[in-house]
């Protein structure tokens, strides 16, 4: 989908430090964020009239306490969850369809609860649902069924642990360059071919890292930002969830992403245009199965396409998460890498600024059926 | 808590411990032909459309009327990993989990986890064929596992 008439643009952005440890309550954070956004737009509050709080687990935080700090006094449009690149589609079809001049939305990470694991029963032992077809052997939790998908797909074309390690060396080296990201320290090759599997063909490596903070931005008509250049949203794909059982649904085809192709089209614009692609790494490997179902290779070309790192560099031809992804500068839900978009195409990337920016592609959560959108100078 | 017989299973992993399948009203005909060492998926009575895991009705045609097929218990593994995570309580050390596509689906839409007992890992290739048995946790609960089919 595109903007029916007047364009639509993330106008601010916001961080707060991330932190390996919850250090603050997440009302806190999520004010902090936000706040940071709107300095970051030049627009006060005032002109602020949705919210969109995601979390990582339930029961969030109450959006009205966050309303009620922030002073935001007009709320128009009010909701709770969504992730990624979905959520920000949400939010563009609001403003878009004139219910709200901005809405501000925040993602906040904690590590407090325990997520991703099963529900047994712990009177019994038993386990129901669906589930029963699963945890009775041994399979409960994502790291595993994500196992099977890298395992089938490199099975498939050939692709090897080390061209997918080379991926994470790379995002490593653009957190060095990134203030935001929790990664200090650089990752070579080795020390990927030596990390520990948690579900071989998974390594730790392979996995984002879980952090405790808020990232916000503000999705509101150009005109309203002062302070920074707005990033238009060229496009979007439908808001739609993506499954969250991929080992069970039938091997995509050799095509793209459902969406690439309508989002695309609606931009006028096609995978060449692209500059710089954020693509959702909630596991490495995710990130170059996107560069296939996004156009920027062939299915089954991105492992000899990232080997060496050069090309996927933040100065090499097809800069890929220039943010250090969520391996690196820490799990946000592809929220960084929405962040990280508005950075590049703006020019405020810093040290890791790209050569070109004019276009940004962004995606999140699973390649075949998640979230696209594409970005431009406002 | 029901006392479990401790025993040995694949990868290692102690049986006694492990989560066992809570049947409902859906999944019952399941487990009980299981336990009588068949394996058998729900098929729609208007378009026959298999389908696994069970659910109320068919999502081609909506349909709730249904009758559970018998399946040849032939299969091709899907994929597989070897988890060394332990997440799962009764599981330890690396075991292998993977997902077995039975012959008679040809559009990929049902997988059957399994833990191809008594196949070292180092044995497991994509596309092996496996023919399912049937493995006595508890009384009353059986679960249907693969296995490599003999001569392959």
């Amino acid at each position: 989908m595109a903007t029916t008439e007047n364009p639509v643009a993330i106008i601010g952005v916001g961080y707060t430090e991330l932190s390996r440890v919850p250090e603050k309550p997440e009302t806190d954070l999520a004010v902090a964020a936000c706040r940071a956004a709107a300095e970051d737009a030049g627009i006060g509050f005032d002109a602020v009239s949705g919210i969109n709080i995601q979390v990582h687990h339930y029961p969030p935080p109450d959006t009205g306490a966050i309303v009620r700090e922030l002073g935001i006094t007009d709320v128009r449009w009010s909701v709770e969850g969504g992730l990624g690149v979905g959520a920000l589609a949400r939010a563009a079809q609001i403003v878009d369809a004139g219910i709200c001049d901005a809405v501000v939305v925040c993602k906040i990470m904690n590590t407090i609860a325990p997520v991703n694991v099963p529900d047994i029963d712990p009177e019994t032992g038993g386990v129901g649902g669906t589930a029963q077809f699963e945890v009775p052997y041994g399979l409960g939790y994502t790291m595993q069924r994500v196992g099977f998908l890298k395992r089938r797909w490199m099975h498939r074309y050939g692709i090897t642990d080390d061209q997918v390690g080379w991926l994470c060396v790379t995002q490593r080296e653009h957190a060095l360059l990134n203030p935001h990201a929790i990664m200090k320290k650089p990752l070579t090759i080795e020390e990927y071919r030596a990390s520990r599997w948690i579900a071989d063909p998974v390594h730790l490596l392979d996995c984002d890292y879980p952090v405790n903070g808020a990232f916000a931005y503000i999705v509101g008509r150009p005109e309203l930002a002062t302070a920074s250049k707005p990033v238009s949203i060229l496009s979007w794909s439908g808001a739609g969830r993506g499954d969250t059982m991929p080992h069970l649904r039938p091997e995509a085809d050799d095509g793209m992403n459902r969406w690439a192709h309508e989002v695309y089209t609606d931009a006028c614009l096609g995978p060449k245009d692209m500059d710089v692609w954020m693509l959702y790494d909630g596991f490495s490997f995710l990130a170059m199965m996107w560069m296939e179902q996004l156009g920027l290779v062939e299915p089954g070309e991105s492992g000899a396409y990232v080997e060496g790192g050069e090309r996927i560099r933040f100065d090499g031809e097809h800069p890929v998460n220039t943010h250090g992804g969520q391996l690196s500068e820490g799990r946000l839900h592809a929220t960084g890498h929405i962040l990280e978009a508005v950075q590049q195409v703006r020019g405020t990337a810093g040290a890791r600024q790209a050569v070109r920016a004019d276009h940004a592609v962004v995606s999140s959560a699973y390649p075949h059926d998640g979230s696209v959108a594409i970005f431009g100078r406002a | 808590m029901t006392e479990l017989k401790e025993s040995k299973s694949a990868g290692g992993a102690a049986v006694g411990s492990r989560p066992w399948p809570l049947a409902d009203e859906l999944t019952a005909p399941f487990w009980d032909a299981a336990a009588a060492q068949r394996l058998v998926v729900q098929r729609c009575t208007e378009c026959a459309l298999l389908r696994f895991p069970p659910s109320a009705r068919c999502s081609h045609c909506h349909s709730d009327g249904v009758e559970w097929a018998e399946l040849s218990g032939r299969a091709t593994l899907y994929s597989f990993i070897i988890d060394h995570r332990n997440m799962i309580p009764g599981f330890e050390g690396a075991y292998t989990v993977a997902l077995a596509t039975p012959d008679e689906v040809t559009d990929d839409s049902i997988r059957f986890v399994t833990n191809v007992p008594g196949c070292p890992p180092e044995d497991l290739r994509i596309g092996m064929p496996l023919t399912v048995t049937f493995e006595v946790v508890h009384d009353g609960v059986t679960l249907p596992q693969f296995v490599p089919e003999a001569g392959s």
